[in-house]
């Protein structure tokens, strides 16, 4: 880049290379964009041995900069005109004017994508999170119903199906958790009567709050799924009047799903 | 009239330059030393070098972060996809466990 006369009144904020940005503004928002600045004469010294001076590159002062900056914000983009005004407004030349737009546009572009990655980087992560809940809900789910159908459709034998991580209950079928419900006094030894009738009195509200749970989870995916699922529950399927004990922590569920998810917000909370 | 000439300009010296970019860019940062005498090695001034240099940071930095921008938008993308399709099983599978019960 040619300099433009050799006046001393000249404040130059010619680059180096393209690439060098000036940063006579303090605004300049990454360390990266200083600009070099040299003061007093410099020798450049390229391959070939000559010695060549250049004259000095000052800063823009601070009144220079905010008049650019200003103008700046109002139109990122230099007429010609515009140009030639702002130049002699400040006293500069129209090149170093257009080469301040120049720079002060590519730092502009560059602080835009820092914000538009950082707006990217949240929403992906918090979509991931859905979407791992989401995967953990189906799971449970799957396994729900493989349990479901197994047991109701299925053979006549009970299988007991080994309990996920979180309900460290023992594993119950169908029929056990009927008769517990139904039947305090327990026979096969799997749960006694005094930890029956203590839940029978502690688990008045944990219908109530069960739904209330599954309310939660079932909001986030599907909301349309909500009164089904509640009214099913207060109908309470196994049509009897108790409320149900199984969705306590000490007994094993009917629906781990909602054994599980009960955990899963105790986790969360 | 005194003209500068950007070291850019100079094909030879550009080659070089490059060839001392990726000597340092394991590490970004200049110790003092390795500054003075790679800029002898290319016959700069040191505090030319250390220009040339952190402009280079800058603009790897910038196309590093436009690299990295375009690949969470494909993932986030198929992420998205993804999280689509998990919902409509989810919706099939609790249907599921209604009509079970």
């Amino acid at each position: 880049m040619k300099r433009h006369g050799s006046s001393d009144s000249i404040v130059g904020l010619l680059p180096m290379c393209q690439t060098l940005e000036e940063s006579s503004s303090p605004v300049g928002y990454t360390r990266d964009f200083q600009s070099m600045l040299m003061d007093g004469l410099e020798e450049d010294c390229v391959g070939g041995g000559e010695c060549v001076q250049i004259e000095k590159k000052r800063r823009l002062s601070a009144n220079q900069v905010k008049a650019l900056e200003k103008n700046f914000e109002m139109e990122n983009k230099l007429e010609p005109d515009r140009k030639i005004k702002l130049a002699q407004e400040l006293g500069l030349q129209p090149r170093q004017v257009a080469v301040w737009f120049q720079n002060r546009r590519a730092r502009w572009k560059t602080k835009q994508l820092e914000r538009d990655y950082g707006v990217l980087k949240s929403n992906y992560d918090s979509l991931k999170d859905n979407y791992d809940s989401l995967k953990q809900d189906n799971e449970s789910l799957l396994k729900q119903i493989k349990e479901l159908k197994s047991k109701l459709y299925g053979d006549d034998e009970q299988s007991n199906v080994p309990m996920q991580e979180q309900c460290e209950d023992k594993p119950k079928s169908l029929e056990n958790m009927i008769e517990t419900t139904y039947f305090p006094d327990f026979k096969d030894g799997s749960s006694d009567s005094d930890s029956s009738a203590i839940m029978n009195e502690e688990n008045s509200g944990a219908m109530a709050d069960m739904i209330k749970d599954s309310r939660a989870i079932m909001g986030d995916a599907q909301k349309a799924y909500q009164p089904q699922f509640v009214k099913l529950e207060e109908h309470n399927f196994f049509g009897g009047d108790e409320s149900c004990n199984f969705f306590s922590d000490d007994q094993a569920p009917t629906l781990q799903w909602y054994c599980q998810d009960q955990w899963n917000l105790s986790e969360e909370n | 009239m005194s003209t500068f000439t950007s070291p850019r300009r100079n094909g030879g010296s550009r080659v070089i330059k490059f060839g001392s970019w990726r000597k340092v860019e394991s590490d970004n940062k200049l110790e003092p030393e390795r500054k003075i005498l790679l800029a002898k090695e290319l016959g700069l001034q040191p505090r030319h070098f250390a220009i040339w240099f952190q402009n280079r940071r800058a603009r790897w930095k910038n196309k590093q972060l436009e690299k990295d921008y375009d690949d969470l938008q494909e993932s986030y993308n198929k992420l998205k996809v993804n999280y689509e399709n998990l919902l409509k099983e989810d919706e099939k599978l609790k249907s599921e466990v209604i009509s079970i019960l």
